[in-house]
């Protein structure tokens, strides 16, 4: 674990590297972070193209790719909790849940 | 969710295998096929009854017609969300890459959770954990501060908003305070350039 505050251009490499560490080992990772939309999406492109050109290099096409969903939290006078299911619902579907 | 099992053979037992429960693993088949657990004769379109299900509630009839024995807490939500997840990401054991997708997943504007109440906030992180512990592989989940002008004490703050539980789970904390806050003035300044 790393709980140490970073710089903004040394977090992004952090991040990075984190990332592909765990491409390569297929684990999960839980971030918190405090990055602009825009690096985010630049992440998620980046690991995207790692991930659909071969895990990390290492040869082998991957047909299932990334999948990504991005959940904005709701304000408070939304029943947040239920909004940010409701959410999801609209944004996939029944067809994009089967 | 055809295609988290692999050969596309699954039927309501795999899904309560999934699942651990009837109640959900029902209501997962009523997705994959809400027109094989609906009431026959129904005059309403069984799609249109389940999404009302899914984001309001039903009458007892209503329920009744959909094969359904009662509605969704939030905290089902959550779980469902969680198997649905699980289906996306592929549920055969292993880490076999050709058999699974890799989630991304972004919960953006972190700092909201400081306005709910107790309860809300009480609601969302134990459904944010529900998403978390469902597994240990091909997950990428952000938990990510939209606001870039918050300090250190008030990041701590957000933090405790979402309780102890949650960060047992907290892989990296990459957040970085702003060597300077930019004041109000500032703002508003730079607002009337663009």
């Amino acid at each position: 674990m790393s709980f140490k505050p970073l710089e903004q251009p040394a977090m992004r490499k952090h991040a990075e590297e984190i990332i592909e560490r765990s491409l390569c080992t297929g684990d999960s990772i839980f971030v918190l972070s405090n990055f602009p939309f825009t690096v985010l999406k630049e992440l998620k492109e980046q690991v995207q193209q790692t991930w659909m050109a071969g895990y990390g290099g290492q040869g082998r096409p991957l047909v299932n790719g990334l999948r990504g969903q991005t959940f904005e939290l709701p304000w408070a006078d939304e029943h947040p909790a239920r909004t940010l299911w409701n959410r999801f619902v609209e944004m996939v579907g029944l067809s994009g849940m089967r | 969710m055809e295609q988290a099992f692999g050969d596309g053979s699954y039927d309501e037992q795999a899904l309560q295998e999934l699942t651990g429960e009837t109640f959900l693993s029902a209501v997962l088949a009523a997705i994959v096929d809400p027109y094989a657990r609906a009431a026959s004769g129904l005059t309403v379109d069984p799609e249109a009854l389940l999404l009302a299900f899914l984001t309001d509630t039903c009458s007892t009839a209503e329920l009744r017609k959909l094969g359904l024995p009662h509605n969704l807490t939030t905290e089902d939500c959550f779980r469902l969300l969680r198997f649905i997840l699980k289906c996306q990401k592929g549920v055969l054991p292993g880490k076999d890459l050709a058999t699974h997708t890799r989630l991304w997943l972004v919960f953006d504007g972190a700092e909201r959770l400081l306005a709910y109440s107790p309860k809300e906030r009480s609601l969302l992180s134990n459904g944010l954990i529900t998403l978390l512990s469902f597994g240990s592989t091909f997950i990428t989940c952000w938990l990510n501060i939209a606001d870039p002008l918050l300090d250190e004490e008030e990041i701590t703050q957000i933090m405790e908003a979402y309780g102890t539980k949650i960060w047992q789970y907290l892989d990296y904390k990459l957040v970085d305070a702003p060597e300077e806050k930019i004041t109000a003035e500032e703002i508003i300044a730079h607002a009337g350039e663009e």
